[in-house]
């Protein structure tokens, strides 16, 4: 580990998806994105749908598609806990524009038991999805 | 000496048994490597939730003037108040000493809980005894169905909870379930699920927060809880699922013994019978 490098883990319920080390990292936070380089203060930050964007030691550029959830930098170490994260070049463009579909749809149908918060984050999840994947 | 059919329809039965108790094992088998695969993905997640919940809670519990209903998640409740117990057990049968197992873990967790204490449960087997031990029963949730774990309903039952250890005033909340260690080894545990006891020591040295502490907490506790939930579901339909397996696969070891056994007095049995035949033809024919 160089002095200019972090570890960036990226964990969701299904699995750990990204450990790594970089050198600089961008991710959604309620108020807008927040960069974080290495030996950040500790802070603990809300993490909303968007673009997680990291740089390695080695140059490379990693973008990962994440949604609400926790970030978490400590001893050099971000942890990004979030409910569901992808790689941006996994995406399944058919499948985001579909999954968009179908929160409209269940947004705009009269189900007296449906629940607008979390269709809603439905619907911003996957119109996330389908923009990031169509750049 | 038993009847020489008799003995064949023992055979060809036990024999039947067994195919069932090895398909039965077959099936446990595979649906718990699934499960399994489940519920280990899951704990890094539940883990770092909780320690980071754990740690930020100590500054908010601390607070005297911290409202809202996270803050109130870490104050515990008057001791002598009745507390709850969220039971999980099982839905089917057959899973060997599985259920026994939990509902031994509650009793003697449940000793040391003042009087009236009530239980949410989760599980067929679990709700039958719950109402054979005559427990006080705050919620069944019935509905649900542990093979299909959701993660939105681990929320739903968290919720209910929740809201019950807010509303009812419950000394505190407990949890009790089973945990799974390996293929080989589950072990049912009674702990402590609410209030939550921030992590002393090691508390995150006056973090930044983005947004501010409490609003953040209003979002972290009930994803932590959630997803504490979610995990111990998932933990107990894996746990039921080795126990299913161990225990199908002990019935198909007893029923290929029994075999064995039945066999070789079937055996026995139809070699006198050739014997006293061929004695009784020899004697016949010496006789003309």
């Amino acid at each position: 580990m160089t002095d200019s490098s972090f570890t960036l883990r990226v964990v969701c319920p299904q699995e750990i998806l990204l450990e790594a080390e970089v050198e600089s990292a961008r991710f959604p936070g309620e108020d807008g994105a927040l960069g974080v380089l290495a030996h950040h203060t500790t802070m603990v930050a809300l993490t909303e749908s968007g673009l997680l964007r990291a740089r390695t030691s080695q140059g490379e550029n990693l973008e990962f598609v994440v949604h609400s959830g926790f970030a978490e930098m400590r001893d050099n170490v971000l942890t990004v806990l979030t409910q569901a994260a992808e790689n941006v070049e996994s995406i399944d463009l058919d499948r985001a524009r579909k999954a968009a579909e179908r929160a409209q749809e269940r947004l705009h149908s009269s189900e007296s038991n449906l629940d607008l918060v979390r269709a809603r984050a439905a619907l911003r999840r996957a119109l996330m999805r389908e923009m990031l994947a169509r750049k | 000496m038993a009847n020489i059919r008799d003995l064949r329809q023992r055979i060809t039965s036990v024999g039947n048994i067994q195919k069932i108790t090895r398909a039965m094992e077959m099936v446990a088998t595979t649906k718990l490597r699934r499960f399994q695969e489940g519920a280990v993905a899951a704990k890094p997640y539940a883990e770092e939730l909780e320690r980071l919940a754990r740690g930020l809670g100590g500054a908010a519990a601390s607070d005297p003037d911290a409202a809202g209903d996270a803050a109130g998640l870490f104050r515990p409740g008057d001791p002598s108040a009745p507390a709850g117990i969220l039971f999980i057990g099982s839905t089917r049968g057959l899973c060997g000493a599985y259920n026994s197992n939990v509902q031994r873990q509650l009793e003697s967790g449940m000793k040391g809980l003042p009087q009236g204490s009530k239980l949410f449960v989760i599980g067929k087997k679990a709700m039958e005894h719950a109402g054979r031990m005559g427990h006080d029963v705050a919620a069944y949730f019935e509905d649900f169905d542990p093979e299909k774990t959701r993660f939105a309903d681990a929320a739903g039952i968290s919720k209910a909870v929740v809201t019950a250890f807010l509303e009812e005033g419950l000394s505190g909340m407990f949890l009790c379930g089973t945990r799974f260690l390996s293929m080989v080894r589950y072990q049912p545990y009674f702990e402590s699920f609410l209030p939550i006891v921030p992590s002393e020591g090691e508390l995150l040295s006056e973090p930044l927060l983005e947004p501010s502490g409490p609003e953040l907490l209003e979002r972290l506790v009930p994803s932590y809880l959630e997803t504490r939930v979610f995990h111990g579901l998932l933990e107990a339909i894996t746990s039921e699922y080795a126990s299913r397996r161990f225990a199908m696969k002990n019935a198909t070891d007893a029923a290929g013994d029994m075999k064995k056994e039945i066999t070789r007095t079937y055996n026995r049995a139809r070699q006198q019978k050739i014997t006293s035949e061929i004695t009784e033809i020899v004697s016949g024919a010496e006789a003309l």
